[in-house]
């Protein structure tokens, strides 16, 4: 019993002291969650929380950039365009296999973050932001303008097999759990890969380029190189995002779908979720797009004005917690603390 | 004492715009020596650390340095980012360092050069990336508690006080395995029981770490008791380079701090 | 002498194909042009990248169109309500939203445009009856300001496109003048330039900044307005005249005023000019977009801070 208590309190240290192992708890609970909500009547709420999965990888990414390195991007959400058009081609044109497809489709985002990349050597702020919004946008332009992806259309992925023989179709209802445990699972490796990233000489480096650029040239780190590398992995993150999207809703997107007005939601995403938080990423993605979603929309009285509520919740996130919506957990956390001291000051009285 | 030369300015100019900044100045500093670099308010002497730094690089003139295997090198055919590999290291006279990150991980920043892994181990924390990551934390740690800062290493940067944050640049300066190290205004903002430490810890400095020291400071206390030469110059021009007490008493200088006598 | 006078007719023809391409291009010119000065305006007086623009414009186009076709006002009535409406508009989200996050960061300040497109967004799509009618699901098109048209140069130009067009120089002209002469103008200067130091000089950079995001929105309803009689209003109405003011308001340079205007025409001319020369030639419109567009970053990576515009003053 003893021993049993302090193997306990042992792997409990073990879990307190590690981040990594935090996000595989987030993940087991995630699909938990997701096993719960197959079984109940409103089943394809599982979409929905794809969706949110899928998005806080995206944030992440985008928040490696924004929060880490200084550096702003508003095409996040057409580097997932890019990935979901040229995954179908590879596939389905040119017949490679999912991984094959997806690595390659990264490959050429990643290239893609490159360009983005030479041109924050020159620009900064919103001339940056402006900037990568041209290429998103030119891009996007590029996919409708060829029959190759036709035209910007959404097409729909014919049967994808994944690995080795793992076939599931999302249009047969009790085979999307698995592909959002898939999901999951994906989420829960990249954010143990850039939680690496943050916590290693890679991570150090590109925060020192955005808040001492004098002290980094110093100690012998290239501005240039970190602000490359910084948009080649933020671009590359959002390509997972749109592998992760062919995954689950085995769609292309109509081109339309991966506007500035995403990439926007995406941005709020990390803006809500809080800059370099990771939990806050969840946090954002379920309040910016799962909450619409799943219950706004739902509630009769409020039909139509899930758009509102969200801008709302968006304004008043940002007006009242700066540091994002995590903040509010600390607020309540602080409540708690301070209703305590008032109950036991209170209980001391009595018993005086 | 050696008396080898370690780095060496000759006819150094820097114009900014017709301005000069650095006029034709030339010194020469030894190993293992401690130069005080002064002059009145605008004299030019960090824009003399921002050539030897080479943050910029249009001055005119050479600035030689003999490097680890005794080659002597011109600077100017380094980039900025690899001065610090040459083992010139620097503090700055605004704190550089990043608020949010902790007293550890900004020390460790200074470490920059010595990891020799890339990006893709860092991403899967490999063996040897990891060995590195905990070698090069012992060495900050060792600094850290050299400086007498270790209780604080956790602590972020942001809200320390100012004596503290000056150890901080000293400890990121240290870990880059400096030969010469380049302190600006390294006493502002201290008070006394603080720059009475910075004394012994510039000469503990030098000694434990085996480095040279380069410092400007307007506090003419702390020159005079720790340089052994110091070098005074004004609007850019050399006025002189003697010991703290043939400075005290050079008119030159005593009439750049306090103007001439008509 | 046969040959002579067919190349001459050639020449001839495509001169005046080209004026068309260029005067088709005034109209949607404009309208980016108006789009992209009350972002400039915006960003150089409360540092905040408006991604509302667009939408201000649409809302308030909306209200002029319910007026002319529901009501049956004239054209004119109906954009002086419009442009009302518009003013309180700016002035409202000044109010509630842009001034309490003054201390907020510039990518918070722009997700925040991006709340308020949420919320506009969100009452135009409401089916609740009044905003219904206000807002209708269909598309509106309300009557063009003129309907007549005449011949320039062997060019059909509507008076439509000519009124656009000069609406656009005289309120460009009166901005111009009022920023550049007058003691408005130079509180609006020095707002830009340095806020806080504005501030401390006496300048009433709070009610500036209200009045930057009136007139801009005022300016968006304009844009709207002219754009409406086209596509139709639809939510949507303004999404690509948002985007391309952003792209005139970096090419010509957000530090001055003039700069992007310039630059909206000259993008405006190229891609109409372009997508003319691929259709001729059977090929796709949308080819002249990316060329143009990949031609501007060019530029721009050799002029980062675009055609006109100055590098801000750092200090090392």
């Amino acid at each position: 019993m003893e021993k049993a208590k302090i193997i306990l309190t042992k792997m409990y240290e073990v879990f307190k002291r590690s981040p990594q192992l935090h996000f595989v708890f987030v993940g087991i609970v995630l699909i938990i969650i997701g096993r719960i909500v197959v079984s109940g009547s409103s089943h394809t709420n599982i979409n929905i929380l794809a969706e949110v999965v899928i998005y806080a990888v995206v944030a992440l990414g985008l928040n490696l950039l924004l929060g880490f390195s200084g550096l702003v991007s508003l095409s996040t959400a057409a580097f997932m365009g890019i990935t979901t058009n040229s995954m179908y081609v590879f596939m389905v044109d040119y017949e490679i296999s999912f991984l094959m497809a997806a690595l390659m489709a990264m490959i050429i985002c990643g290239l893609l973050g490159l360009i983005v990349g030479l041109l924050s050597l020159k620009m900064e702020g919103i001339y940056l932001g402006i900037a990568t919004l041209f290429i998103g946008h030119i891009t996007i332009r590029v996919i409708e303008a060829f029959d190759i992806f036709a035209r910007g259309n959404l097409r729909r992925f014919p049967q994808i097999t994944y690995f080795f023989d793992f076939q599931r179709s999302i249009l047969i209802r009790d085979q999307r759990i698995d592909l959002y445990t898939l999901v999951v699972i994906a989420m829960v490796l990249m954010f143990i890969v850039i939680y690496n990233i943050f916590k290693s000489p890679t991570g150090r480096s590109l925060m020192a380029i955005s808040r001492s650029q004098h002290a980094a040239l110093a100690m012998g780190i290239s501005v240039r190189k970190y602000r490359l590398l910084a948009f080649v992995i933020a671009t590359t993150v959002a390509s997972f995002g749109g592998v992760l999207h062919v995954a689950y809703f085995q769609t292309t997107g109509a081109s339309g779908k991966w506007g500035l007005g995403l990439s926007l939601i995406i941005l709020s995403v990390v803006v809500i979720g809080g800059m370099k938080s990771f939990h806050g990423m969840l946090l954002g993605s379920f309040i910016i797009i799962g909450i619409p979603a799943l219950y706004l929309r739902d509630i009769p009285f409020l039909s139509g004005f899930d758009d509102i509520l969200t801008g709302l919740l968006i304004v008043l996130v940002i007006l009242f917690y700066p540091y994002g919506a995590m903040q509010i957990g600390y607020d309540l956390k602080k409540l708690y603390y301070k209703a305590k001291a008032k109950y036991k000051a209170r209980v001391v009285k009595r018993d005086e | 004492m050696s008396k080898k030369p370690l780095l060496s300015l000759e006819n150094v100019s820097m114009n900014f715009g017709g301005l000069k900044a650095v006029d034709n100045l030339s010194f020469t500093i030894n190993e293992k020596e401690i130069i005080g670099l002064i002059g009145p308010n605008g004299a030019g002497k960090t824009t003399v650390f921002n050539c030897v730094t080479q943050f910029y690089k249009q001055y005119t003139g050479n600035i030689s340095y003999v490097n680890r295997d005794d080659e002597t090198v011109d600077l100017k055919n380094y980039k900025v980012t690899q001065i610090a590999s040459l083992g010139i290291a620097r503090t700055f006279q605004n704190i550089e360092l990043i608020p949010d990150l902790s007293i550890l991980d900004n020390v460790l920043i200074g470490a920059f050069n010595q990891y020799q892994t890339n990006v893709i181990a860092h991403i899967f924390r490999t063996p040897k990336m990891r060995q590195q990551e905990k070698e090069i934390k012992q060495k900050a740690e060792n600094i850290l508690e050299r400086l007498n800062i270790l209780h604080l290493k956790d602590f972020y940067v942001a809200g320390q006080p100012y004596g503290i944050l000056k150890k901080v640049e000293l400890a990121r300066a240290l870990i880059t395995n400096p030969r010469l190290i380049i302190l600006d205004e390294p006493a502002a903002g201290l008070n006394d029981r603080e720059t009475d430490e910075l004394e012994a810890l510039v000469y503990q400095i030098r000694d434990d770490f085996d480095t040279t020291v380069l410092l400007i400071e307007h506090d003419m206390g702390l020159v005079m008791n720790i340089c052994d030469r110091v070098v005074a110059i004004n609007f850019g021009k050399f006025l002189a380079y003697d010991t703290p007490l043939n400075i005290q008493k050079n008119h030159h200088v005593q009439e750049a701090y306090l103007g001439k006598d008509e | 002498m046969h040959g002579v006078h067919q190349l001459f007719n050639g020449v001839k023809k495509i001169m005046s194909n080209v004026i068309q391409v260029l005067f088709n291009s005034l109209r949607l010119g404009s309208i980016v042009a108006l789009a992209t000065l009350g972002i400039v305006l915006i960003f150089r007086t409360s540092r905040a990248t408006n991604f509302a623009q667009g939408t201000i414009g649409t809302f308030n186009a909306f209200i002029a169109a319910y007026f002319s076709i529901r009501v049956g006002l004239s054209v004119w009535t109906s954009m002086l309500i419009a442009l009302v409406t518009a003013f309180i508009m700016g002035v409202v989200i000044d109010k509630l939203f842009i001034r309490p996050a003054a201390k907020a960061n510039p990518v918070s300040k722009q997700i925040l445009t991006l709340g308020i497109i949420l919320i506009l967004v969100g009452i135009m799509n409401s089916s609740i009856g009044f905003l219904n009618t206000v807002f209708p699901s269909v598309t509106v098109r309300p009557q063009p300001f003129f309907t007549t048209e005449m011949q320039i140069l062997g060019a059909r130009v509507g008076h439509n496109t000519l009124f656009i067009f000069g609406l656009t120089i005289f309120l460009m002209a009166v901005i111009f003048f009022v920023i550049q002469k007058t003691r408005w103008g130079l509180a609006t200067r020095a707002t830009a330039s340095n806020e806080p130091i504005a501030r401390l000089m006496g300048v009433p950079t709070k009610t500036i900044t209200m009045f930057s995001w009136a007139i801009a929105a005022m300016l968006a309803a304009i844009a709207g307005i002219s754009l409406a009689p086209g596509p139709g209003i639809d939510v949507n109405l303004l999404l690509g005249v948002q985007i391309s003011a952003f792209f005139a308001a970096v090419f010509g340079g957000f530090s001055t005023f003039f700069g992007p205007v310039v630059a909206a025409y000259l993008l405006g001319f190229a891609i109409s000019l372009g997508a003319f020369v691929f259709s001729t030639m059977g090929g796709s419109a949308v080819f002249a977009e990316i060329l143009v567009y990949t031609l501007v970053l060019v530029i721009l990576y050799f002029k980062p801070f675009g055609l006109f515009g100055k590098p801000p003053v750092r200090k090392v």
